[in-house]
């Protein structure tokens, strides 16, 4: 359903119609907090909250400004870097807390235990990246946001965002590389 | 190196719980309504209204100052 409809159904009063728009972010909401390096119970909380905030701002939100997608995910951004800065603010953080919490999903022991350890070993290579460069990044892996949109949510040029990406997956992929010796 | 690189960075580090969905809705349930979007027209209603009392405004000064200045004339 499109959003601009769901958004005027709210206006009207009914409130279940965000259950749709939940629907509709979610995946790419929890694709981006995992991206950010979050662990699992910090993911669902920020994402929650990601939501609850857009629900009491919604009168905030200008659709001839932006996107829906772009100042949801603006939201999401703020309160991931929040947390994770809190995080290193705080320098109790052990590497263990951001590991994810649901490595063992329901698989066959053999075949899940390379993936994860490949997933592992990228939530540990994300962790090397900047916030603002893991953020840039995770965007970019959500289909409907394009350059623009990733650069007005990181507050930065389109080309500054062309950069930090490629440097972060040169980076990555040397990280990954390295370990694979 | 790159396809696994790309594939893992598209696949999902976090799983989405079940009753995700459930647990925003019942917190929103908590929340009052937001407060209804405003659209240019309200806007440019608004600007009239501002626009008109300080016209207004002036009228009544203008009107103020001409008692005073008849008044202190004498």
């Amino acid at each position: 359903m499109d959003i601009k409809a769901i958004l005027k159904r709210i206006e009207k009063g009914d409130r279940s119609a965000f259950a749709l728009v939940v629907r509709q972010f979610q995946q790419p909401l929890f694709g981006y907090l995992g991206r950010m390096g979050l662990t699992q119970s910090l993911a669902e909380e920020i994402a929650q909250e990601t939501f609850l905030r857009a629900w009491m701002r919604l009168d905030d939100y200008d659709p001839l400004r932006a996107e829906f997608s772009t100042w949801l995910f603006t939201i999401a951004r703020n309160l991931a870097l929040n947390e994770l800065e809190r995080a290193s603010s705080k320098r109790e953080v052990t590497q263990d807390e951001f590991l994810p919490d649901s490595v063992c999903e329901a698989k066959p022991p053999w075949d899940a235990l390379d993936q994860n350890q490949q997933r592992q070993r990228l939530i540990n290579a994300l962790h090397t990246l900047s916030v603002t460069d893991r953020s840039a990044l995770a965007l970019a892996y959500y289909q409907e946001l394009d350059l623009t949109a990733i650069a007005r949510i990181e507050g930065c040029s389109a080309s500054a965002i062309k950069v930090r990406l490629h440097r972060s997956k040169q980076r990555l992929r040397q990280l990954l590389e390295k370990r694979d010796e | 190196m790159n396809n696994d690189l790309e594939s893992l960075l598209d696949s999902s580090l976090v799983s989405i719980p079940d009753d995700f969905t459930e647990r925003v809705m019942r917190e929103i349930y908590r929340l009052p309504q937001p407060a209804p979007r405003q659209t240019w027209r309200d806007r440019l209603q608004w600007l009239a209204i501002i626009g008109t009392a300080a016209l207004g405004a002036v009228e009544l000064f203008s009107f103020i100052f001409g008692i005073w200045t008849v008044t202190t004339a004498y």
